[in-house]
């Protein structure tokens, strides 16, 4: 990170002697990141690629006021990706004008926004929509345009979003990119239920305070869907052959609450949502299917647990086990409807920060199981090595998301340069 | 499930006042006499402790140069914001924003200390732009990678330990007295601390660490101390060996700025997202 007085700067600019008032602190700081996939399984279509390089960028430029009161964030991320069209992509993660006064915090622009305490699933967190095309993890997410207003109490804050923009979801090329789970989505064909479209009225209310081991959030949203339901088009890629799919993004209802008690060396956490929205019914659902609306309850919940310092070695071995559930279980049109996630995390604390993630997803209805590996090091002072593996174990007979996911097991190296 | 946080969490630590927060005025009270070690070395460290009354806040920039046995060197550099607890029962609160190695630049923590009960702390992770209550339990971990423990850098509360005066001898050019210290605490690394304070202005000129099995562990080295608005004294230079590993830590510490204007408002999970 450098972090410079900008005044000498702002002066040379305007050619003036720049009066006091217009002092601030300019932070300036952002990565460069090369990336190789390997596919080791053939595509399902005909031309999809089994290697892929990549280059991304993100940088973070933010002017602040001597004072604290304002401040401007930009956090621009571009990726060139040499084979998928659709994962090249631009975003402005942030774009923000930041006012401080007392107890009100009012941010106007693109931002960011996370809620929630779970590892494997976020089931309360809703903000912003995840760019799909980043990673498959859904831990990438798309800036969000918003007015927000938090209000800072010793009883735990609140605060009101108003969303006027919605981000639709991205989907990988549909003729070389991987992952590819047997269709091809159009984003250009995207529909929404909301009848303005991508200009929204979305707006979200949260609260958050923490009362002894206890971190308590309430959350509740009103808007178009982040997750599309994807609709039969009877089409087909004339590319490749595939099903071509169509979003529709339904209107939404949901109320959330999470929860983490902090024990000693346990963590336990818990996730709950309901949410009220039109679908449309059926397994291969089209534009012409009856629509139902649906109530869903849904959780998530568990714990994490750490050995520190084990065997005084310095290192840390960490657990986490979290269970995933929905009402409607095998029917829920998502993979969590009853599952088990176990992570184990192993920590070097050394100077080089070295950690490896070893996680595993179980269906308990479908018997299917996928497996997982992150491992980082930090090489020199500023540059860092990250692998990811993704690997799906066992397929369950009647698992159509597995059976999908099965060749589409990955290998991701990245290195990265920060400054 | 990302890895991140838990990179991140390697970095944590609880810290309220690393720094021996000694003031410039000698001893007016008298200590207890030679033939009650226990009630005399309390009192030097009571002494030490309230000679720090009062100082309000606390801003300030820390270097981290980590050197292990083949004298390889890493960086690291901190910013630090102290918030004094009025009440005396109670912990300092703290903000720690980590600046250097730049891939962990923007992550931060806070920590509401406390004596008896544990620590309250939460740790900002910019890439996800999430808050994460985190365990306060970890004691005896490496901090960043370095020589310094997670404790080392805890709030130093006298509740939180029994002291025994052994003596008193000649530091430098100051006398010390040299006490006994053993933690109250579970989880600790340590069974004891021997740390030598010196009687003209009750600050840390050294303390020696023993391991769980009371074997010489690491030995670190106060200097370059400075004084502030007259009463309040900060070191600026700390040495860290680690006699087992043959590591080194030195923090260097910049300018402490003092009665900052930070408030309570400051020291929350709203501010911890802001921290710069």
């Amino acid at each position: 990170m450098s972090r410079a007085r900008l005044l000498p700067v702002l002066a040379a600019l305007l050619g003036v002697s720049a009066p006091t008032a217009w002092a601030m602190d300019i932070d300036f700081d952002g990565n460069v990141e090369l990336e190789a996939r390997h596919y080791p399984k053939l595509g399902r279509g005909d031309d999809m690629e089994q290697d892929f390089t990549s280059i991304s960028s993100e940088v973070e430029l933010g002017l602040y006021s001597r004072s604290g009161r304002h401040a401007i964030i930009l956090k621009p991320f571009g990726r060139y990706d040499e084979h998928d069209h659709e994962r090249s992509h631009m975003d402005l993660r942030e774009a923000k004008y930041r006012y401080l006064r007392g107890p009100f915090e009012l941010t106007l622009g693109a931002d960011k926004e996370f809620w929630g305490v779970t590892e494997f699933l976020h089931l309360v967190d809703i903000v912003n929509q995840t760019d799909n095309v980043e990673s498959t993890d859904g831990e990438a997410k798309l800036g969000q345009p918003m007015v927000k207003l938090a209000y800072s109490t010793r009883f735990g804050t609140w605060t009101g979003y108003s969303l006027p923009f919605f981000r639709i979801r991205q989907y990988v090329d549909p003729i070389t990119g991987r992952p590819n789970y047997g269709f091809v989505v159009d984003d250009n064909t995207s529909l929404f239920e909301s009848g303005e479209g991508r200009r929204t009225e979305d707006y979200a209310l949260r609260y958050k305070h923490s009362i002894g081991v206890f971190d308590i959030g309430l959350s509740g949203f009103k808007g178009t869907s982040r997750e599309p339901q994807l609709l039969a088009t009877g089409d087909v890629s004339a590319n490749n052959g595939l099903p071509k799919l169509q979003a529709y993004y339904a209107y939404l209802t949901q109320t959330g609450i999470d929860v983490q008690a902090t024990l000693g060396s346990w963590l336990w956490k818990l996730e709950a949502s309901q949410s009220t929205q039109n679908r449309f019914t059926g397994a291969l659902a089209t534009l012409a299917s009856p629509v139902e609306e649906v109530d869903a309850a849904r959780a998530t919940g568990g714990f994490e647990y750490t050995f520190y310092n084990l065997f005084n070695s310095g290192t840390d071995v960490g657990l986490v086990a979290e269970y995933m559930w929905d009402e409607r279980e095998a029917d829920a049109p998502h993979a969590f409807g009853n599952d088990i996630g176990i992570g184990f995390r192993w920590t070097a604390n050394d100077t080089q920060s070295t950690a490896v993630l070893l996680g595993g997803f179980h269906d308990l209805d479908t018997k299917s199981s996928g497996l997982s590996l992150e491992a980082e090091r930090r090489l020199g002072q500023s540059y860092k090595a990250i692998l990811e593996a993704r690997f799906q174990d066992k397929v369950g007979d009647a698992d159509t998301l597995a059976q999908a996911n099965a060749d589409e097991d990955f290998i991701r190296l990245r290195l990265a340069y920060f400054f | 499930m990302t890895i991140f946080f838990q990179t991140t969490r390697q970095t944590a630590l609880a810290l309220a006042a690393l720094t021996p927060l000694l003031l410039a005025t000698p001893a007016q009270a008298e200590l207890p006499g030679t033939d009650q070690p226990e009630a005399r070395g309390l009192a030097i460290a009571k002494k030490s402790d309230a000679m720090n009354l009062g100082f309000t806040n606390t801003q300030t920039d820390m270097e981290m140069i980590l050197t292990n046995a083949n004298g390889d060197v890493s960086e690291r550099r901190l910013g630090f914001n102290t918030l004094e607890n009025k009440n005396p029962d109670d912990g300092d609160w703290s903000m720690m924003i980590f600046n250097e190695p730049a891939d962990v630049a923007g992550t931060a923590m806070l920590t509401h200390a406390h004596i008896l009960d544990p620590d309250e702390q939460w740790m900002f992770l910019p890439a996800l732009k999430r808050v994460k209550r985190i365990s306060s339990v970890n004691k005896s971990g490496p901090f960043m990678g370095s020589e310094f423990a997670f404790e080392d850098f805890s709030s130093q509360e006298v509740g939180k330990f029994s002291y025994k005066w052994l003596r008193d001898e000649a530091c430098g050019e100051l006398t010390c007295h040299v006490t006994e210290r053993r933690p109250l605490y579970k989880h600790s690394g340590y069974t004891r601390t021997i740390s030598y304070t010196d009687t003209t202005d009750y600050q840390l000129r050294k303390v020696v660490y023993y391991d769980r099995k009371n074997a010489l562990l690491k030995t670190l080295i106060f200097s370059d101390y400075q004084i502030y608005l007259d009463k309040y004294w900060r070191a600026h230079n700390l040495y860290m060996e680690n006699h087992v590993t043959k590591k080194t830590t030195t923090l260097r510490w910049d300018e402490y700025e003092f009665q900052t204007g930070l408030t309570q408002a400051d020291f929350n999970q709203d501010s911890l997202k802001r921290a710069r």
